[in-house]
């Protein structure tokens, strides 16, 4: 029992994190239709500001509006001087592009963090609470709360603003958003401001959570958002979400129960060319929605 | 007597031309593109080095045979591809790359992690061939694919895959097969990732999974979009000058990466024909340069 409910809670917190880091990517593709793959990078960017700020300040509340900020004008950066000169090109274009920069992101954070882990280590790791033989660590309770708020944000953010609106009716059509006057290279710049703010927490609670940030660290999850977007429904940030819990979920349950027969990435990747090729739309079924 | 350092650099620009031809015919040609062909370069390899340690068969029916089990996967592929259209079938062909990896990582036939030693080196007429021979082998069969890849560009399957690049549909009234030529295209680019990988297997001769992850899969990527897609010009130049050019610049070495990534965005943003593609800057200033048309030759289909 202490076994399931550590494994619970283990999935729900790989779960936030996969939720975090894909709310972005999934937007993104909402509104443009891009696969922006260099969100991985901006994710990267969040969790070596975070660590950053913490060296310098000595507290972890400053490495999480950093990281929001840094992030957040990565991201427009990246939408501004790069996504928008190709965003209606064949999606091929802004794909190569998104990886292009991806692999020169990864590169430029190893020249300037080196290519080793650097300790995350805040005085809280060690606490937790201990029922039984049940133990929670103080880390995932900040990942799976912070997850909680975030993801209230962003439900708020999407249904209860006019901002969401702009972006919801961007995403169904964008000729007929822009006719009855949304701003949509404006909306979509914020759109990615605040996807990119997002994985910018990821970055920092998953230093935080696993004690340590490495410059490749956005390697493994740069082509996982991919499997929980494609188990989502394209685009359908509900789905997502959800998508990325179960993926959580599923993947500490397996390797617990069974330990590892391929790479964890390898089977992700084998569930994401089974859900293309046999449910197109997503284990939720339900399509362009945002 | 021409030293082992230039056979080393010639051999793997002929391998990398090969690469780059084959992604060129995927996606210059059928207009699909590959993010994972590192894996039937690895596939090729493999088979390659497996056929040649455990079975001891002879490297001149090993390559070929490479070849084939490379494009048995590449027709797998092909079939999935039928249903995907284009960014999804480049993450799949993405997630195909981990997933052959882990194989080859996890699977105990394949010697995991430490990979395949102990390669042999090619025999000809009973003797082992020396560098120089391996290296005039790879262009004679850097020669041999141009060749092939130029005769069916030419002909009406080059016409056909043309066809599915610009308009499928429209192909597909004028009574294009169009998973017919779309699989054809995936076996014909595969089969030649396969034939790099048997020559990369027999030249390093030992090999490990992490010689074929994703960012190989990006170099060769790299390679094809820097020189231009669609014609056998541009993989072939662009392989030749991002081989041959970071031996001179070595500085560049430690910044490989970052260069390939910032090569791939500037390229794709500004060039998208690439820098020797039709109506490049590149092609065009050479044309001013020389004056008149028809110096240009073969031209981007």
């Amino acid at each position: 029992m202490g076994t399931f409910l550590e494994n619970l809670v283990t999935g729900a917190a790989l779960g936030s994190i996969y939720a975090l880091i894909s709310i972005g990517m999934t937007m993104v593709y909402g509104l443009l239709k891009i696969l922006h793959v260099a969100h991985a990078g901006v994710y990267v960017f969040g969790a070596l500001l975070g660590l950053l700020a913490f060296r310098l300040t000595g507290s972890i509340l400053f490495a999480f509006p950093a990281a929001v900020l840094g992030c957040a004008l990565m991201g427009y950066l990246l939408y501004r001087f790069m996504y928008r000169r190709v965003q209606d090109e064949k999606p091929l274009i802004p794909l190569i592009v998104g990886i292009g920069m991806f692999t020169a992101m990864g590169d430029a954070y190893r020249l300037a963090a080196g290519p080793y882990s650097i300790s995350f280590e805040h005085g809280l790791a060690q606490t937790g609470i201990v029922l039984g033989t049940f133990h929670i660590s103080f880390n995932q309770v900040l990942v799976i709360g912070s997850a909680a708020a975030l993801l209230v944000l962003v439900w708020l953010m999407v249904n209860k603003t006019k901002t969401g609106l702009a972006w919801r009716a961007s995403a169904q059509d964008r000729e007929v958003a822009m006719g009855i006057g949304v701003n949509s290279n404006y909306m979509f710049g914020l759109n990615f401001m605040f996807g990119s703010a997002l994985a910018g927490i990821a970055g920092v609670l998953v230093g935080l959570y696993y004690g340590a940030v490495n410059a490749n660290m956005g390697e493994v999850w740069a082509y996982k958002v991919f499997v929980v977007m494609v188990l989502g429904g394209l685009g359908n940030v509900t789905g997502t979400v959800i998508a990325a819990y179960l993926l959580g979920l599923a993947e500490t349950f397996i390797i617990s129960s069974w330990g590892y027969f391929l790479p964890r990435d390898a089977i992700a990747f084998i569930c994401m060319i089974l859900v293309l090729i046999l449910m197109p739309n997503g284990v939720m079924g339900k399509r362009k929605q945002v | 007597m021409i030293p082992a350092y230039y056979h080393t650099i010639m051999t793997f620009t002929c391998i990398n031309i090969l690469l780059s031809l084959s992604i060129g015919v995927l996606a210059g040609y059928a207009g699909q593109v590959s993010l994972g062909h590192a894996a039937f370069m690895a596939i090729g390899a493999y088979a390659s080095a497996m056929l040649t340690v455990t079975f001891k068969v002879s490297f001149w029916l090993a390559m070929p045979a490479a070849a084939l089990v490379s494009a048995m996967v590449g027709l797998l592929l092909g079939v999935i591809a039928l249903r995907l259209k284009e960014d999804f079938l480049a993450i799949t062909t993405m997630g195909l790359n981990f997933i052959v990896i882990g194989v080859l990582l996890y699977a105990p036939y394949f010697g995991k992690a430490l990979g395949i030693g102990d390669i042999p080196v090619p025999m000809l007429f009973g003797e082992e061939m020396g560098r120089g021979m391996y290296t005039a082998l790879c262009l004679a069969l850097v020669a041999g694919v141009v060749a092939a890849v130029w005769w069916l560009q030419r002909s009406w399957i080059g016409l056909a895959w043309r066809g599915i690049r610009e308009a499928q549909d429209v192909a597909q009234v004028m009574g294009v097969n169009i998973a017919k030529f779309k699989i054809f295209a995936f076996v014909i680019s595969t089969a030649i990732a396969g034939i790099a990988g048997s020559l990369y297997a027999h030249f390093l001769l030992f090999i490990t999974p992490y010689d074929f992850g994703f960012p190989l899969s990006i170099q060769i990527l790299t390679l094809a979009v820097l020189g231009g897609l669609g014609a056998i010009r541009g993989p072939v130049l662009g392989a030749i000058l991002l081989t041959i050019l970071p031996e001179y610049l070595r500085f560049i070495q430690d910044y490989r990466m970052l260069t390939y990534g910032l090569l791939l965005v500037l390229v794709m943003m500004y060039q998208p024909q690439g820098l020797f593609g039709h109506k490049s800057f590149l092609t065009e200033g050479l044309k001013r340069l020389f004056g008149g048309e028809e110096k240009i030759r073969g031209r981007a289909a």
